[in-house]
């Protein structure tokens, strides 16, 4: 509980830094956060180039209004809130696709050292794993994306999804319930 | 099926569920009782495995790291956006003011007639003409329009087909309805 709280105040001190135009400040919270909300953007969106916009909205407007954080939740509950906000804008404008590719967008240079059937076989299993992920309805996919990926607690969640815990564990419980229907085919042959 | 502790097989399963397949997260008292049912039950050990799997499969999905150029623009913020709000701490500055307890009223009291005569003049036919961030008011509002369906639908007898289907229509409604606009 003190360990919440001390970040809780470490996370204020900050932001208040921040708001006071402290630019040392706010490479600090580019620093420890723009990788985490970059995924989450990807995660949400599908694509780079969509997520590389949502990660500058996301902290520009960190920068511009810091003064509105109130340490009554981690910056990075808040900074997660707004990238949603801001992803989910971007869809409500987004001219309709017939897929996100999930994985298209995902860079290779990592994988040059791997066995061309290894790197295959990954590829395919990642394509199955990011089409069962499109199956789930949007607030598990949300759900799922923020707990499992973004590593936030359940209450995490529930802030930057704006509802209760007990709803957030709902999602995740018929999330994970859908997944292992869709993927548990494949996770025996990975066995 | 009745194990030999003080969950049943079905309740370790909804726990897994729920908390996912790492004992470590789960709250304390189903923790406990979760590591006994796996010391007591070749069913539950099966189920957390699987379980395992299926989150280990999840972390096949690749994911993206910021570029170089990414991280230049992000740092360049502060200079191409000169912040314009003054944080409420550069009240402080007039600390030396020894009426305090009057100066702030009176500011308050002027700041409330300008207010008064700003909205008088922006008034409408139509309503107000409103200003502000959406996206991060937002942030802090938790938009009264979330989801209903599914959590108390749930109960209430809806297959999981039944629940899917308004998930999505409540989701196309929340965007249609526009994420994030001011009440």
């Amino acid at each position: 509980m003190t360990g919440k709280s001390d970040a809780l105040q470490d996370d204020a001190a900050l932001m208040r830094r921040i708001a006071d135009g402290d630019e040392r400040a706010y490479e600090e919270l580019v620093n420890l956060h723009a990788r985490s909300i970059l995924a989450f953007g990807f995660r949400l969106l599908g694509t780079q180039e969509e997520a590389e916009e949502v990660v500058q909205e996301t902290f520009l407007r960190a920068w511009q209004h810091a003064e509105r954080y109130e340490p009554t939740a981690r910056v990075t509950t808040w900074l997660h809130t707004i990238a949603r906000n801001v992803a989910l804008d971007g869809l409500r404008k987004r001219k309709p696709r017939a897929d996100l590719a999930l994985v298209e967008a995902a860079p290779d240079s990592g994988r040059a050292g791997a066995q061309p059937g290894t790197f295959l076989e990954r590829k395919r299993t990642a394509l199955t794993v990011a089409e069962a992920l499109e199956q789930l309805a949007p607030r598990q996919r949300e759900a799922i994306t923020l707990v499992h990926y973004q590593e936030l607690s359940h209450g995490e969640a529930a802030e930057v999804l704006g509802v209760g815990v007990e709803a957030v564990e709902s999602l995740l419980s018929r999330a994970r319930r859908k997944l292992r229907e869709l993927l548990g085919g494949v996770a025996r042959n990975e066995r | 099926m009745k194990l030999e502790t003080d969950m049943d097989l079905q309740q370790f399963e909804r726990c897994l569920d729920r908390y996912g397949a790492e004992l470590s997260r789960w709250p304390e008292p189903e923790r406990a009782a979760g590591r006994r049912a796996l010391e007591s039950s070749a069913e539950a050990r099966s189920l957390q495995a699987e379980a395992v799997r299926v989150a280990r499969l999840l972390d096949e999905v690749e994911t993206i790291e910021p570029t170089p150029l990414l991280l230049e623009r992000l740092l360049e913020v502060p200079r191409r956006h000169p912040r314009t709000h003054a944080a409420p701490e550069t009240r402080r500055t007039f600390s030396w003011w020894p009426f305090g307890g009057v100066f702030q009223p009176t500011l308050a009291l002027a700041a409330a007639a300008a207010l008064g005569i700003l909205t008088g003049s922006l008034v409408t036919e139509g309503g107000f003409v409103t200003e502000g961030d959406p996206v991060v008011e937002g942030a802090w509002r938790g938009d009264g329009t979330e989801l209903a369906a599914g959590y108390d639908a749930e109960d209430a007898g809806f297959t999981e087909e039944e629940l899917e289907e308004m998930s999505e229509v409540a989701f196309a409604l929340h965007l249609g309805d526009g994420w994030g606009a001011l009440p």
